[in-house]
């Protein structure tokens, strides 16, 4: 840390080492005296040497224990022991009043110590003038001189500060180093370290075990893989846990208000999520308030987004030689017969711009002993690349926490937001990407100019200004809850949280002519509603005991139940006119009215109990049991069991272990479990009536209705069957830590849609019949360095390797997916192979001239110039059985990397993270109609003149799905670059002033010939170009200000 | 003393919490299951309705049998710009077409939906309890939708699986014994079956209320029947069904060919079945029909555009290639001139929509055309055919010259009975123009060969289409294949 102040408090030093680090101080006032005045100029130093400077010379001598530092008088005569050992008791108790057993008391000079009773009592041997020292976990340590009196009682006061050693792990937390489970974490300012709307986006690289895949677009939340893909039909999302409380959106919470996120990777720890877990749980904790004086804090930052790297397509020249060439092919005339253009219109540029990102964050936070809370309100903003594209977001934090007795407190943290945006279109990258350059956005006469017939494809700028459709929405997601002591040990916690929203979205197109292909004759206008409210409510027991001071238990047991409603209501009208404030369904035409209504319902239930165990806290036992009912499976099928259990060692705990100094933790764990996935739609088992399917008499409509579909009236839960092996170690006090983790996972039952024959009428339908696994490891590591004085730097670095294989698709057929909307697909979903594998033609070289066309078999009207397709199985055709696997979309691995560094006032920091080993299709490239444009590669293509052998002749057959189109999906991704500089302040109002500058994505290392290596999508058919939205790098400027 | 009564407080949430035994059986919301809901006629006429309904899919009525059933003959060319392929549609024209042709299975899923769809409404109308007569309409109209559905699927692939109740999804032994070819006439003979009962138990067209327009009639059976028998060369019977139609008095040919394309020309007097469509304010209708087969770069994709030996097909002063061809340049019957610069030299005409005096509402997707698929003028031909091969000579010359006179073309006298076999041939070729059957009408009187070999036409490989190698990997190879696939 650093602190440079001047004729500052004692006290103020303190609190400004609290802000900058988890530690947090505890002294007795009767004896420490922190008025004195200081200047403290020190520069990225540990805390022992901050408090070394900060006390030396004075008579305050303090202590580190765990993160508290404990101040009392330095004893002028420490070294001498007085004779005469006594006998002092007394009772600890809390600030309520309660005794408190099991308190760590001992004597500072000589180390022998005791803990109280269960009546909150202790006796011990120490001498006059020694120090007895108290400690608790959650209490500020307290130490008294014995003098003369035999009796020494002691109040503890609670100490609500995060501690970074303990991780949320669902109904309850666990210190990490006593938990079994596969953990990781990610605290502090690491999660606003990335300027995004979701929070989720800060987890990108920093995470061993969990990949994510952003587009970068405004609003859109991005793709989260925990351990692989674990799941075909169903969901693949994780579940969130944001304090406690369940949800599926995080759209609304403002990164600024988090604290951590902890994800729970193996099926120990989710399972006590038991059906819901299987994806991974990813648990969110918001910052609370602190028992003190109130705390402003303000952050923001701005900066603008621009489109960090492009594809060079073809000037106009290079396209009109390259379509009159593809005509000529075919034995067409030229479409241009003089090559000369005057226009080159860039259509990305047209389309994007450098969009501003504005972000703003006030915190206050503060408390007493009856009540603490913490308010928080954020703006954010940010105009897309793509133009048009908004999105805006107002969030509201109110989290309160009162204690009403001193056995008995109750909360509540109700988060409030609005968000506006104006949603982009993705397709109009694609058609800036193939619409040609040779004529330009307007006309001399203001009319959207077009190719004049030469493809169908759109002015992208046309599509871009008639393309209008916005949203709107509310939210409030609150958590109220209740804990009461019963008991000793005993404690009960009501929880209810509850998420309501409230959306709305309309879509308007005007009336418009561009041309032939590009027009719309009355213009429509969709309006539409949506309100979601989803509760729901835990009631738990926790058992929280230490017997002799070296048994500690620790059972939690409870029930949850949950609702999710959601109500749809739309409706449209022609004709309505084109000015904003007059988009209203009022406003049209009555006569083409539509209108929809629906409705979506689904309950759970479940009963869950977990069993912690540790002994002296070197051998640890974690049990836990959830029974999970969900009303979208058959009455037969509601419920499920997930078990699991981890063991722990804590190597370093062991005697011969304390020895070894540089090895400060070292834990060997091992967890099983089986969890489970029920996240498919309702009303899977049950077969409905299809409504929608009119007809025409008399030239009105009327009403058709039938069953049509096919539904497995049996469906149940997807159940993941894994085990963990893991190693946490630490060297050198923690400056270097790590873990390794070895994982296996085995899903079965996964829902796939299997092809049905047609004589059902139905091409397919949703049943569990498909296995699938994933394996890997994870290895993170970091290490921290203190130079000196001024310099001080951590490096830090994960690494996954996973490896998804289907083991089985019931009757062993492939599914074909990945498609490219011209009725060409490019993935298969196969027994023994990744999901959604690529599987395409084989290419093998171009062919140079007709007589070895002749030789080989080739497609009907190949010519010399045409890509070679390779006979794999050498029967003398070339048809489906063809294709081959050519690689996934999922990584062989991937891999984070961050170091930072703090050099006197300033600080530094670096982060990547990247990709190798996966493949992308470029679709774009790969769905070529005749007339489009084309890259300014293929300046080289194949001719008579030029007999290339890597790029095909200029031809206007729509292309084959080969491995021509795949390429390398490795990349390296500099995520973030930031310089701050804390500013050195003489004001007594602010405790912390810094600025700085930062660089999100600057630069991306690929060998993608195409825009964006990051390519979410569909399960089965991920990592396709087909939009080509470009990877956007962002630039700002920022404030952090503590008062 | 406080405590106890937290407690109790707490135990008492807790055990709120614990809820209900059925808390987890939640009704459907917004969805409907099947018990009891077909009751009434009103719910058991929507049963049909909702077979109707698979007339207007994509993939039922436009782009793969467009292909299969016209793009595939002389009268049509693939159209489009020379790169675009449509998928399949170059192979379609070229007869490159193998088994795993996207058409192909497009056309084999869609049918099988249709007549799964009617398996449905059969198997749930005897017991519903509604007026006697209403029910066996309703049996009849699927039926006759059932049949239609076969009498495609046997002319494109030959046998195919018959399938006339509901199966059972869960029964794999049973789905292995059903997803296995059945002999070709067994097909038929469904077919027929099924048009006998739809024939005695339809309305005839006068019979039915205004608001039932479109619906299939007593003559829209039997003049299918009758186009079935010619197919199997039964031509008593066709002769006979044929006659029924005639005889009915219920249709007769529209005076001008020409309008009967028009939406004004919808239901008109010779419709015996068509689809049925509405362009506007709320569009329902085929999809993607007008579109496909559109101008290119004015109002389609310029699909199964006319070829020249159709144009030359013509006789000099027929009016009815007017009717059939748009020509590039040419000023429209609602005044919309046609652009030159249009990658193709013909376009079809029965497929065009006015945009200007037809309803319209920018939806051309779903416009207001309705799909003709059987008329008047063809019973009249299928008459005359069967009466020809009967040796019933001058009927056969009346029936045929009905035709050429509603088209303003000189009668025929022939009495040779082979050359009037051709004239009527021919007739089916220029009144029919662009309807999707001259591809079949080759294959079933034996000229592909002849007529389309050097269009690439392979005998006697190409008489069918592959059944679709994606449809034989699900069954198992239960089902088989065509021979030369």
């Amino acid at each position: 840390m650093t602190i440079n102040m001047k004729n500052a408090s004692i006290q103020q030093v303190l609190d400004e080492i609290s802000n900058q680090s988890e530690y947090t101080f505890a002294w007795s006032s009767k004896f420490v005296d922190l008025s004195k005045r200081v200047d403290v100029q020190i520069k990225k130093n540990t805390i022992n040497k901050v408090l070394d400077a900060l006390f030396s010379g004075s008579d305050v001598h303090y202590k580190i224990i765990d993160k508290k530092v404990v101040l009392s008088p330095a004893t002028k005569d420490t070294k001498k022991v007085l004779q005469n050992g006594k006998s002092v008791h007394g009772v600890v108790k809390s600030s309520e009043g309660e005794t408190l057993p099991g308190v760590n008391v001992y004597v500072k000079e000589s180390k022998k110590g005791t803990t109280t009773d269960v009546n909150g009592s202790y006796t011990i041997q120490v001498n006059k003038g020694n120090t007895l020292v108290f400690s608790y976990v959650g209490m500020q340590t307290i130490e008294v001189i014995v003098g003369d009196n035999p009796k020494v009682d002691v109040t503890l006061i609670p100490n609500i500060a995060q501690l970074k050693d303990v991780i949320v792990i669902g109904y309850g937390t666990a210190k990490k180093r006593d938990f079994t489970g596969s953990v990781s974490s990610v605290t502090g300012d690491k999660l606003t370290q990335v300027a995004a709307v979701s929070p989720i986006a800060n987890l990108q690289g920093e995470i061993s075990g969990v990949q994510i895949i952003n587009n970068g677009l405004p609003g859109s939340a991005p793709m989260v893989l925990v351990r692989g893909v674990g799941s075909i039909e169903a969901s693949i999302n994780p579940l969130y846990v944001v304090d406690g409380v369940i949800t599926d959106d995080i759209l609304n919470l403002n990164p600024d208000d988090i604290v951590s996120i902890d994800v729970l990777k193996d099926a120990s720890s989710q399972a006590i999520y038991g059906a819901r877990g299987s994806n991974g749980v990813i648990m969110i904790t918001t910052k609370s308030g602190q028992i003190g004086k109130l705390k402003v804090r303000y952050s923001g930052y701005t900066g603008f987004n621009t489109i960090a790297s492009r594809v060079k397509m073809a000037g106009s020249k290079l396209y009109e030689q390259y379509t009159n060439e593809a005509l000529r092919y075919d034995n067409k005339s030229p479409a241009f017969p003089t090559l000369d253009s005057t226009y080159n219109t860039n259509w990305l540029n047209e389309i994007t711009r450098q969009g501003t990102i504005v972000q703003h964050t006030v915190t206050l936070s503060g408390g007493s002993k009856d009540v603490v809370y913490y308010v928080s309100l954020g703006y954010y903003n940010e105009q897309g690349i793509l133009k048009k594209n908004d999105y805006n977001r107002i969030s509201l934090k109110i989290k309160n926490e009162y204690h009403l007795a001193s056995f008995l407190k109750i909360g509540n943290d109700i988060n409030l937001s609005t968000f506006h945006s104006d949603n982009p279109n993705t397709a109009f990258f694609n058609e800036a990407y193939r619409q040609g350059p040779n004529f330009p956005v307007k006309d001399s006469l203001g009319n959207y100019g077009w190719s004049n017939n030469i493809n169908n494809v759109g002015n992208p700028v046309g599509s871009l200004d008639y393309w209008n459709n916005k949203s709107k929405g509310y939210r409030g997601l609150g958590n109220f809850w209740l804990e009461a002591k019963l008991v000793k040990g005993l404690k009960f916690r009501s929880n209810f949280g509850l998420d309501i929203g409230i959306s709305s979205n309309i879509n308007y197109t005007p009336s418009f002519f561009v041309s032939a292909p590009q027009q719309n004759l009355i213009s429509k206008l969709t309006a539409a509603i949506n309100e979601t409210s989803h509760y729901t409510w835990d009631n738990y027991f926790t058992y929280d005991r230490s017997f002799s001071g070296v048994h500690n238990l620790k059972i939690v047991a409870g029930i949850t139940t949950e609702q999710f409603k959601s109500y749809d209501l739309s409706g449209s009208r022609q004709d309505v006119p084109p000015q904003e404030n007059y988009w209203y369904l009022n406003l049209g035409n009555a006569a083409s009215a539509t209108n929809g209504n629906g409705a979506n319902k689904w309950k759970r239930m479940s009963y869950f109990t977990r069993v912690s165990y540790n002994y002296k806290g070197r051998y640890l036992f974690t049990g836990t049991l959830r029974r999970d009912g969900s009303s979208r499976f058959s009455q037969n099928h509601h419920w499920g069991v997930f078990p699991a259990f981890g063991l722990g060692w804590r190597i370093s705990e062991e005697e011969f272990m304390k020895s070894i100094s540089a090895i400060s933790n070292l834990k060997l764990r091992m967890s099983w479990g089986i969890v489970g996935n029920d996240n498919i739609s309702t009303n899977a088992f049950l077969y409905t009536i299809n409504t929608g399917l009119n007809y025409v008499f008399n030239q009105k409509i009327v009403v058709g209705s039938t069953i049509t579909d096919i539904k497995d009236t049996n469906i149940k839960w997807e159940t993941s069957n894994s085990y963990d092996i893991g190693l946490d170690f630490g060297f050198f006090d923690n400056q270097l830590s790590g873990s390794f983790d070895y994982y296996n996972k085995q899903t079965k039952n996964l829902l796939i849609l299997l092809p049905l024959p047609a004589i059902l009428g139905s091409p397919s339908y949703i049943t569990n019949v498909a296995r699938m696994e994933n394996k890997g490891f994870e290895f993170n590591i970091s290490w921290s360095q203190k130079v000196n004085n001024a310099f001080s730097y951590s490096i830090g670095a994960n690494f996954t390797a996973n490896q998804n294989k289907v083991l089985d698709l019931s009757n062993g057929l492939p599914i074909n997916g990945g498609s490219l909307d011209n009725g060409q697909y490019t993935t298969r979903t196969a027994v023994g192979e990744p999901v959604g594998s690529f599987y395409v033609y084989k290419t093998d070289g171009i062919y140079q001239n007709q007589a070895e066309i002749d030789k080989s078999p080739h497609f009907q009207g190949a010519k010399p110039g045409d890509l070679i397709y390779v006979d794999t199985n050498g029967d003398g055709l070339l048809n489906e059985n063809d294709r081959v696997f050519a690689g996934s979309y999922q990584p062989k691995f991937y891999f984070g990397f961050n170091f930072s560094m703090k050099y006197k006032q300033f600080d530094f920091l670096v982060s990547a993270f990247g990709n190798v080993g996966n493949k992308v299709y470029n679709g774009k490239k790969a769905q070529r109609w005749g007339g489009e444009n084309i890259e300014a590669s293929l300046s080289d293509r194949w001719t008579v003149n030029n007999p290339s052998n890597t790029t095909p002749r200029a031809s206007n057959s729509v292309p084959i799905p080969s491995d021509y189109y795949i390429e390398s999906g490795d990349f390296l991704r500099i995520s973030n670059l930031t310089l701050g500089y804390t500013i050195p302040v003489k004001s007594k109002m602010i405790s912390r002033f810094r600025v700085y500058v930062s660089a999100q994505n600057p630069i991306t290392f690929k060998k993608f010939s195409g825009f964006n290596p990051e390519l979410p999508g569909g399960i089965m058919g991920s990592g396709i170009e087909l939009n080509p939205i470009p990877t956007t790098a962002k630039y700002l400027f920022g404030v952090n200000l503590s008062l | 003393m406080k405590n106890y009564k937290i407690i109790l407080i707490i135990l008492g949430l807790f055990l709120m919490g614990s809820c209900k035994k059925d808390f987890l059986t939640v009704p459907p919301e917004g969805q409907i299951t099947p018990n009891g809901y077909y009751s009434t006629p009103e719910k058991a006429t929507q049963l049909i309705n909702a077979i109707y309904n698979n007339l207007l899919q994509w993939d039922e009525s436009t782009f793969s049998w467009i292909g299969i059933s016209s793009i595939t003959s002389d009268d049509a060319n693939k159209g489009s710009s020379a790169g675009d392929t449509g998928a399949d549609k170059d192979q379609l024209d070229n007869f490159t077409y193998t088994s795993t042709d996207f058409s192909c299975n497009e056309v084999w899923m869609a049918n099988y939906r249709g007549i799964a769809r009617a398996n449905r409404a059969l198997s749930i109308l005897p017991g519903v309890q509604i007026d006697a007569k209403l029910k066996h309409r309703l049996i009849g109209e699927a039926k006759f939708l059932r049949a239609y559905f076969y009498f495609n699927m046997v002319r494109t692939f030959g046998g195919v699986p018959l399938i006339d109740t509901l199966v059972d999804p869960t029964n794999q032994a049973e789905l292995k014994k059903l997803n296995v070819r059945a002999p070709q006439q067994d097909i038929y003979n469904l077919i027929i079956s099924d048009l006998t009962y739809a024939k005695d138990s339809l309305y005839s067209r006068s019979e039915y209320e205004t608001n039932d327009l479109g619906r299939v009639t007593k003559g829209s059976a039997a003049g299918l029947l009758s186009k079935v028998y010619m197919y199997l060369k039964d031509w008593q019977k066709a002769y006979d069904l044929s006659g029924e139609v005639i005889n009915s008095g219920e249709y007769s040919l529209a005076p001008n060919y020409a309008t009967m394309w028009r939406e004004s020309g919808n239901n008109g007097p010779g419709s015996l079945f068509e689809i049925q469509a509405v362009g506007g304010p709320i569009n329902l209708g085929v999809q993607g029909w007008s579109v496909v087969q559109g101008v290119r770069g004015q109002f389609g994709w310029g699909f199964n555009t006319p070829s020249k030996s159709l144009e030359d097909a013509y006789e000099p002063g027929d009016p009815r290639k007017a009717a059939t061809i748009i020509f590039p340049g040419d000023t429209m019957w609602d005044g919309v001139v046609i652009i030159k610069n249009t990658p193709n030299p013909r376009y079809s005409k029965k497929a065009y929509v006015s945009r200007t005096q037809e309803t319209f509402d920018g939806n051309d997707w779903e416009s207001n055309k309705h799909v003709r698929i059987l008329r008047y003028a063809e019973v009249l031909l299928i008459h005359a055919e069967a009466a020809n091969e009967l040796g019933k000579t001058t009927e056969a010359l009346q029936s045929l010259n009905k035709v050429r006179q509603r088209a303003h073309v000189s009668i025929v006298f022939t009495n040779d009975q082979s050359a009037l076999r051709l004239k009527i041939w021919h007739e089916r070729r220029v009144e029919l123009g662009m309807e999707g059957d001259r591809f079949f009408d080759l294959v079933r009187q034996g000229r592909a060969a002849t007529v389309l070999g050097p269009l690439g036409f392979q005998s006697p490989k190409n008489n069918l289409f592959p059944i679709p190698q994606q449809q034989i990997d699900i069954s198992g190879g239960t089902l088989t294949q065509n021979p030369g696939y």
